[in-house]
């Protein structure tokens, strides 16, 4: 088994020889440490993200006045790698639908799309992509790529699960069905042997988090106004640190990381925020597996309970939305949810949807903000603590500090200065995201679930359904969430800023 | 010897058995429940909607649909860009 951590940064690295050492199973690579190999692939995909993309700017579309002479709103700027990273679409009742033909059956005005080869282009770039990473980390490259198209299998066959309609409109996400297949083969014949080289979940993860960084955005940020501000920026904190404080001195939760991750997936922006803080507090996997189902399984009762809840308490749309938005977890779900109080008029759901999409945005963007302040709480007190240190210097910090925050945050400010800077800025990264960085992060954490599968036995996760303390921590963060949102969204959208939204 | 080959085929038989079980909920139990009105109905305004309903992250959302719905980052460089100095 590998290490069951997140992170390696402790983990030793031979110098003296390039080659990995294979001992009782266990690769041990010899190259750079995973945090750097993260950020060092990350960063070169998004370079190359946004040189591609410029290889399609769109006809007088420059950086100077040369500005289309329509309205701007009309020019479609698509990377040229959009077509080759793909995943499944959405299917009904027969899977193949979900690589040949993106029309949802029966369905009038349906039209045929064939989408494995952007499935196939997809497989085939992240077998280069993680291929370099694992060279770069001294992993023997003939076992890994031998093994690599199996793990892709796995993790296409989760999409394929994710894609069907009734699961995709309960938004249980691709993550629960790559955990639970690797599950499935870990806990029946066990993880084959040859499998093995290719189960890197921790740098599929990091990978994928420092290409996140590439849609946060800062500017977007400034766009929301006061009352968004208000409801993202001052329930969020107070309720992740009072649910984290909740579960050390009330249930005295006996892992630390779990209750962080559960603290940060429930009052920030679920799977998203539970991956970027498990890495960051370094938690273990099985801990990882059980913030990812609770946050799923809490947001499809959410999504459906919400909106009826609001239709009864005869709330503003507006309001509605912005308490959907800072209270789901799961950025789809939020959307969903929104556009479900559509019962109300038919304006409420654009409205609510509207209000729902700029709070849960605010709140994927402070990802960034939440996994670095973690990162520098867990190597600053929690280590320190552990270590029974009195005084840790700069020196150790940076040592314990994982690396692949500081990839993420130098890629969405670059990211945020680029698009910010003009308005050609703008549509050119998010040409290289939606075109690359979106696609492929989906695929890396997509891997990393069916990599953290396959390693975790049932036996792991058993202790935490028998005390049943992950479960009240959560119920307990959502609730004071729900009613702090409630409180802040009342005031803000309907008394203090009524008129002017 | 025996006990591990005994083992290993019943870890067959398990795999086998998750494999039926997720094969008859993704193509007998899901589609016939997304026939259900309430499920159909849903599934309707959604898709009317253009919303991603698995997007993990706002990025995933379906961009175009989305932006109605996103405040606009940069009205300033907007304006000056549709009314360019002449």
């Amino acid at each position: 088994m590998s290490d069951p951590h997140l992170s390696d940064s402790n983990e030793p690295v031979s110098q003296a020889s390039p080659a990995a050492e294979i001992t009782e199973n266990k690769i041990r690579p010899a190259g750079l440490s995973e945090d750097w190999t993260a950020v060092v692939v990350g960063v070169a995909v998004v370079i190359l993200a946004l040189v591609v993309a410029l290889f399609a700017t769109p006809e007088g579309f420059g950086l100077a006045t040369t500005w289309p002479a329509d309205s701007s709103e009309a020019v479609t700027w698509n990377s040229p790698l959009k077509s080759y990273i793909g995943k499944p679409a959405e299917w009904a009742s027969n899977p193949l639908n979900g690589l040949i033909d993106s029309s949802f059956e029966g369905q009038a005005d349906a039209t045929v799309k064939v989408h494995w080869p952007a499935i196939l282009g997809a497989g085939v770039i992240l077998l280069l992509l993680c291929g370099a990473a694992a060279g770069l980390r001294g992993i023997p490259l003939g076992p890994f790529l031998a093994a690599f198209p199996g793990l892709f299998l796995l993790a296409l066959v989760a999409y394929i699960l994710a894609g069907q309609g009734t699961i995709k409109d309960l938004n249980l996400e691709y993550a629960l069905w790559a955990l639970l297949l690797g599950l499935i083969i870990s806990n029946t014949i066990g993880l084959p042997a040859w499998l093995r080289p290719a189960v890197q979940g921790e740098l599929y993860i990091k990978t994928g988090l420092v290409l996140l960084g590439a849609g946060v955005l800062m500017g977007r940020l400034v766009a929301l106004g006061v009352p968004g501000i208000f409801v993202a920026w001052v329930v969020t904190p107070i309720v992740l640190i009072s649910t984290y404080i909740f579960g050390q001195k009330v249930l005295k939760m006996e892992s630390r990381s779990l209750n962080m991750v559960i603290s940060a997936d429930m009052s920030v922006c679920g799977v998203s925020a539970a991956i970027a803080t498990a890495a960051a507090c370094k938690a273990k996997k099985d801990e990882l597996s059980l913030a990812v189902g609770l946050s799923l399984s809490f947001t499809v009762i959410m999504m459906i309970v919400m909106p009826s809840l609001i239709s009864i308490l005869q709330l503003p749309p507006v309001v509605g939305g912005a308490w959907i938005g800072g209270t789901i977890d799961a950025t789809g779900a939020v959307v969903a949810a929104g556009e479900m109080l559509v019962d109300k008029d038919p304006n409420a759901g654009k409205i609510a949807s509207e209000a729902a999409v700029t709070i849960k945005m605010i709140q994927n963007i402070l990802i960034g903000v939440t996994a670095f302040l973690v990162a520098i709480y867990w190597t600053t007190v929690i280590e320190k603590k552990t270590a029974g240190e009195s005084k840790v210097g700069i020196g150790e910090i940076w040592k314990r500090f994982p690396k692949f925050v500081v990839g993420f945050i130098a890629v969405s400010l670059i990211m945020s200065v680029l698009a910010y800077s003009s308005y050609f800025g703008d549509r050119w990264v998010e040409a290289a995201v939606k075109g690359t960085t979106k696609g492929l992060r989906g695929w890396l954490f997509c891997l990393a679930f069916v990599c953290i599968g396959l390693e975790t036995n049932f036996k792991q996760l058993l202790p935490y359904f028998k005390t049943g303390k992950p479960a009240v921590l959560y119920i307990a963060g959502q609730s004071l969430n729900l009613i702090l949102t409630l409180a802040m969204a009342y005031l803000m959208f309907g008394v203090l800023f009524k008129d002017q939204i | 010897m025996r006990g591990s080959e005994a083992s290993h085929s019943h870890g067959r038989l398990q795999l086998l058995v998750a494999t039926v079980t997720v094969v008859v909920i993704w193509l007998g139990v899901l589609p016939q429940l997304q026939r259900v009105p309430w499920f159909e109905r849903r599934s309707r305004i959604l898709r009317e909607a253009g919303v991603e309903t698995d997007a993990m992250f706002y990025t995933e959302l379906n961009w175009d649909a989305t932006n109605d719905r996103l405040p606009d980052p940069t009205p300033q460089l907007r304006t000056e860009a549709q009314n360019p100095p002449r």
